[in-house]
């Protein structure tokens, strides 16, 4: 039985003639919240869209659940940076939603009431179900970032990929999707989260990946973030990083 | 009204129709532009069509023309992606040269022919039904009116049976592509729309028009709704709003209808402007204007709770004093102490105004305690 949820091997990808990633070799086991953290630049989210097959890899294979990502498509469920689309689109939070339903249904079918209890319910756990008919321009970034987590949820997937979804939200949202990819986990889900945020990365994650083009290290966080992946990876600024992280000043 | 007028007014009506929905998509996209360029775009087509085949009525001028559009918007993204220009920079490139380079091709290899800028920046409506479709001897309406009927007929086809992904793609393309759903796909196919719509479009309403349409009704119906099926309707709307009137202003005017019609799409807009419900220039007026008395209700009960069980409260709060220590003209005042009285926020007993419950709640909150 295939315990991996994501194998990632000898990836390169290229923007022109610059590698965003080089042979990255990366296995994230099932039911596991993993950290992907890296400096500005280090190809966080070119791994996570290369995964999601919106980028095509120079070299390598990527494979979800032991199959090919074409495969596997209906059991992942990516949510991209908040700024990465136009907030003043003309959609309520309830059409965001209700995008999530579409893998399972196709361009012909219309959501029909169960696809709109599963949104309800998805709305319902992200704490939006009073706001489900507000146009989403009117919404707060922390509360744009839970339309997002709505739309995963309504995916119904298996495996989730967020890109920065701490990134500029209040306390109350970060706490609040925090809890929810707990409960994903929970339930058997496999989550894999761009971060950026170093003093967290402990508390919040089973493992940790450190990219900086290359692999650094991957496993268990207290092995990921020593004081030379650490330095290999950030440079020069690892050193007030690590006084961060060791407490010290 | 005669009869060639109600044929006018179709053409008119059926073209604005089809611009508004194909140029809805454009602008969701913030692409307004684009029709502008595929716009000015299409001449170049037609132009090298026509050395081609040497025929004015041929269909290849019509496939020629959408072509040149589809090529002008992919020039403008090869500019932007490999050449590393800035989208308004490219469109600014692209689309006068193209334009021009068919204008020079005009006066070099077609001056004998009859295909003249003029009519191509300003159209010929008023024209349109002097070319009917003929089946033997019967004349079954303007040619125009097939094409941009069947245009429009199309689009709506097309518009319900992927309006889902559709959506989805213009909000968010990657998670588009995330599910299955070529985001390049759809964008070229809109792209292919607005171009054949310009091309069907510009014959007898010109490209001025055309971009008006394309761009305004869509922009209008932003303004009023929140839902996308809804601004498609709405689109419709202002599009058959403005064509009707362009029309019936342009005839008892005597001039242009196309121009008419354009300057109606502006006229159109600007009410929309001003009268939309929330986005509207009016309800953000009022709005505001409710935020500043709010906001000056607050000020006058914080510093009536602040002072109100102090010795110096019958100097702080007395009605008369209140322009000094608030440092408002009386006016202001005596407005302000008025709607607060009425809302029962304030009392005043000789003169001497204090907080009630309700105001007391009020200026609680407002400082945080």
């Amino acid at each position: 039985m295939n315990t991996l949820a994501l194998e990632v091997e000898d990836l390169t990808v290229a923007y022109g003639e610059n590698p965003a990633l080089w042979d990255v070799d990366l296995k994230v086991p099932k039911g596991i919240m993993m950290g992907l953290i890296g400096p500005n630049g280090a190809g966080k989210s070119t791994l996570i869209k290369t995964v999601m097959g919106l980028i095509r890899p120079a070299a390598g294979t990527v494979r979800v659940f032991g199959k090919p990502h074409g495969e596997s498509q209906s059991r992942v469920a990516y949510v991209p940076q908040r700024s990465s689309v136009d907030w003043d689109f003309p959609a309520t939070v309830k059409d965001v939603a209700l995008m999530g339903s579409y893998g399972r249904l196709g361009w012909s079918t219309r959501p029909d009431r169960k696809e709109h209890k599963n949104t309800q319910d998805a709305l319902e756990r992200v704490g939006l179900s009073d706001l489900a008919n507000r146009p989403v321009h009117q919404l707060s970034g922390g509360q744009q970032q839970r339309v997002f987590l709505a739309r995963a949820l309504v995916q119904k997937a298996d495996l989730y990929l967020l890109d920065e979804p701490f990134q500029g939200v209040d306390a109350a949202t970060e706490s609040l999707i925090l809890d929810l990819l707990r409960s994903l986990r929970s339930a058997g889900g496999t989550i894999v989260v761009v971060h950026h945020d170093l003093q967290t990365v402990a508390d919040r994650f089973d493992q940790a990946a450190l990219l900086k083009v290359r692999l650094v290290a991957s496993g268990p966080v207290s092995e990921v973030l020593t004081t030379a992946n650490l330095q290999q990876a950030y440079g020069i600024q690892a050193t007030s990083l690590l006084a961060i992280r060791d407490g010290t000043p | 009204m005669d009869n060639a007028d109600l044929q006018t007014l179709l053409v008119a009506c059926l073209g604005a129709v089809a611009c508004a929905l194909g140029g809805a998509f454009l602008v969701l996209r913030r692409l307004s532009l684009l029709a502008d360029a595929i716009s000015h775009s299409i001449l170049l087509g037609i132009v090298v069509a026509w050395v081609l085949v040497k025929d004015l009525g041929s269909p290849w001028l019509l496939l020629g023309a959408t072509l040149s559009g589809v090529f002008a918007v992919w020039l403008v993204e090869w500019f932007q992606k490999k050449a590393g220009i800035r989208e308004d920079a490219a469109m600014g490139l692209v689309f006068p040269a193209l334009f021009s380079a068919a204008v020079i091709m005009i006066s070099q290899l077609a001056h004998s022919v009859h295909l003249d800028t003029d009519a191509v920046i300003n159209g010929r409506l008023e024209l349109a039904f002097l070319d009917p479709v003929r089946i033997g001897n019967t004349s079954y309406g303007p040619r125009s009116a097939w094409m941009l009927g069947t245009l429009v007929f199309v689009q709506l086809v097309l518009i319900t049976l992927f309006f889902q992904p559709l959506r989805i793609v213009w909000f968010d393309s990657a998670f588009a592509a995330s599910i299955g759903i070529s985001p390049l796909l759809y964008q070229w196919g809109v792209t292919t729309a607005a171009s054949l719509t310009c091309v069907s479009a510009f014959d007898a309403l010109g490209s001025i028009l055309v971009v008006a349409l394309m761009v305004g009704p869509a922009s209008s119906a932003l303004l009023w709704s929140s839902r996308l099926s809804r601004v498609l309707v709405l689109a419709v709307l202002f599009a058959l709003i403005s064509a009707t009137l362009g029309f019936f202003l342009g005839a008892w005017l005597d001039v242009s209808l196309s121009g008419m019609i354009a300057v109606c799409t502006g006229f159109v807009f600007g009410l929309c402007w001003l009268l939309a419900p929330e986005e509207g220039w009016i309800a953000q007026w009022a709005r505001k204007r409710r935020q500043i008395q709010e906001f000056r209700t607050g000020l006058l009960l914080v510093h009536l709770r602040t002072h109100e069980n102090s010795p110096e409260r019958h100097e702080e709060c007395r009605f008369d004093r209140l322009n000094i220590h608030l440092k408002w003209p009386q006016a202001l005042v005596d407005d302000v102490a008025k709607a607060a009285l009425e809302r029962d926020l304030v009392t005043s007993i000789g003169g001497l105004l204090g907080c009630t419950p309700a105001g007391r709640t009020m200026a609680k909150q407002l400082v945080g305690d």
